[in-house]
């Protein structure tokens, strides 16, 4: 054993906390090595000289002082508990302060999400209404009459005709102020509380038949303060004579204006959504299209991208090969301008 | 049973203190007055020969009882009540160390020590030849260069030796109120001791 490794086994010798083995090994090194003899006659000294220290008193205040601070403590703890748990008239305020703070939340949370819900506004309601963007709203007005007694009850649901000719007149009203407006409109109010609407909603849609009940769910189903301005969109029939009809007019121009919504928003029904929306993408990065962007969304495949008016025709012809389609003009596109192509792939 | 949970048992059966603690963590404060009486000393005395400062080390004791009684419905008797107290004690006294060590660092941090860093401030007596140690100094600047060695000490060094050497505490009482294993608790000891050597050896001279 060298005098280096003796070290901290000398320290260790002289409270007998070394194990035997090595015990026997420092004891031997030490008969040879008068350095690490004197080492541990100075640790044995420095040792009793530690352990020789004298004690402290404590201070008589100290424990006064520790128990007045506890008792302080002890009593202030229990009054707390007794304000807020015992005395009624405390706690009814303290139960109307939760409510309001409840109610504030929630709205928080309501005017935080809404770009989220917006996105999650089924994005073909705006593409199937493509042909009535055009439908001027007298037109509209007057489909409504003719409207079968199933979708005057979804109506029902929707903005009254009023408010619907009322907003057409300020389509371009930001977002917000229009769900202020709609907040305040009579008949309405159920679009505040969006989230209870929404079960309402669709528990009434059970008696519906299945393609009414998709419809009427989405009605008030996205919960977003535009639900009104989707409504008639959403509402109207998928490819029926009403659809044609609809008093749907200002739906795709409002949201047109509403959103920085695509030139052209198309959709393909085609048989497998999947690898025809790849398809698609391939195409579109091998033409050069810019801000190619892909989402798939409840078995719907969303192609974003912009393109040169120029590759507009070479990507209507591969649309064209990928399954039936229906294009939507929602701007007029500025001439030799990057178009803006949305398009969505399903199944027919 | 299993093992642990009777040897969990019987450290409460042998804790002196059980039945005090559970006093309080019923919220009774008089029984707390009872534990402050009978640990106030040796807390003190940690904490006095971690710290070297009598206020200090009061102030440290009061706030280890108080910091204690807030939390004593935390305690579950997975070890003994002192040694879970005197852990207490022995974070905060670690705590102002830090602190006034920071504090001294940044005050004197242009002042070069030559005793090194390890010295602490501690300097070194010229020895007389044939005086003993003891026949130089009277015994209180004998403790009071062993307190300065002390608090010359790193403070995890500090804490063991105060804890081992001058309250005799058990190596497993020390490992648990300082949470560490008990090797780790033996080897800083016998580094403290080395240290705390050497350093007694410069500042007493021909010693022993």
């Amino acid at each position: 054993m060298t005098c280096n490794e003796m070290e901290s086994r000398l320290a260790a010798l002289i409270d007998g906390s070394l194990p035997d083995g090595e015990k026997d090994r420092a004891e031997a090194h030490l008969r040879s090595c008068e350095s690490c003899r004197k080492a541990l006659a100075e640790l044995r000294a420095s040792d009793a000289l530690v352990k020789g220290l004298g004690e402290v008193e404590p201070p008589p205040w100290l424990k006064t002082r520790v128990m007045a601070r506890v008792r302080e403590e002890a009593q202030g703890k229990e009054s707390v508990f007794r304000r807020l748990f015992y005395p009624l008239h405390v706690k009814l305020p303290i139960q109307a302060l939760a409510t309001v703070l409840i109610a504030v939340a929630a709205w928080n949370v309501y005017r935080t999400a809404e770009p989220d819900f917006r996105q999650a506004v089924p994005p073909p309601a705006a593409v199937q209404e493509s042909p009535e963007a055009r439908v001027p709203a007298p037109a509209a007005d007057a489909a409504m009459k003719a409207e079968s007694p199933a979708t005057r009850e979804k109506r029902a649901l929707a903005p009254p005709p009023a408010i619907l000719g009322d907003r057409r007149g300020r389509a371009v009203e930001p977002a917000r102020e229009r769900a202020g407006a709609d907040a305040a409109a009579p008949g309405r109010a159920e679009s505040v509380s969006a989230p209870a609407t929404d079960e309402e909603a669709s528990k009434g849609a059970d008696a519906m038949s299945r393609p009414e009940r998709d419809r009427a769910a989405r009605v008030p189903a996205p919960a977003q303060t535009r639900k009104d301005l989707k409504t008639p969109a959403g509402a109207v029939p998928k490819g029926g004579a009403n659809r044609d009809a609809a008093p749907t007019g200002a739906a795709p121009m409002l949201s047109a204006a509403l959103s920085p919504g695509p030139d052209l928003d198309i959709a393909i029904l085609a048989r497998d959504p999947v690898s025809a929306a790849a398809e698609m993408e391939a195409l579109l990065r091998k033409i050069g299209a810019e801000s190619v962007e892909r989402k798939a969304r409840d078995g719907r495949e969303a192609l974003t991208a912009r393109i040169r008016p120029e590759h507009l025709e070479t990507l209507r012809e591969k649309m064209k090969s990928l399954g039936q389609v229906r294009e939507t003009v929602q701007a007029a596109p500025r001439p030799g301008a990057p178009l803006t192509v949305r398009m969505e792939f399903r199944s027919p | 049973m299993t093992a642990p949970v009777i040897a969990a048992l019987n450290r409460m059966t042998d804790d002196e203190d059980a039945d005090a603690v559970l006093r309080c963590q019923r919220g009774d404060a008089d029984a707390f007055e009872a534990l402050v009486e009978r640990h106030q000393k040796r807390m003190l005395n940690v904490a006095y020969r971690m710290l070297g400062d009598y206020d200090e080390a009061c102030d440290v004791v009061q706030e280890a009882f108080l910091a204690a009684w807030r939390a004593i419905r935390s305690f579950r008797g997975e070890a003994k009540f002192s040694t879970w107290l005197y852990g207490i004690a022995v974070n905060r006294a670690r705590n102002r160390i830090r602190q006034s060590q920071g504090r001294s660092r940044r005050e004197t941090a242009s002042i070069d020590d030559p005793d090194g860093p390890g010295a602490g401030g501690v300097r070194r007596e010229v020895p007389d030849c044939g005086e003993s140690a003891e026949e130089r100094l009277e015994k209180k600047e004998i403790e009071a260069r062993v307190q300065r060695c002390i608090g010359a000490l790193e403070p995890e060094h500090r804490e063991v030796l105060v804890l081992r050497d001058i309250q005799g505490f058990s190596y497993e009482e020390i490992a648990g109120m300082l949470n560490l294993p008990e090797g780790t608790v033996k080897s800083r000891l016998f580094r403290a001791r080395a240290v705390l050597k050497d350093c007694l050896v410069r500042v007493l001279g021909e010693w022993p």
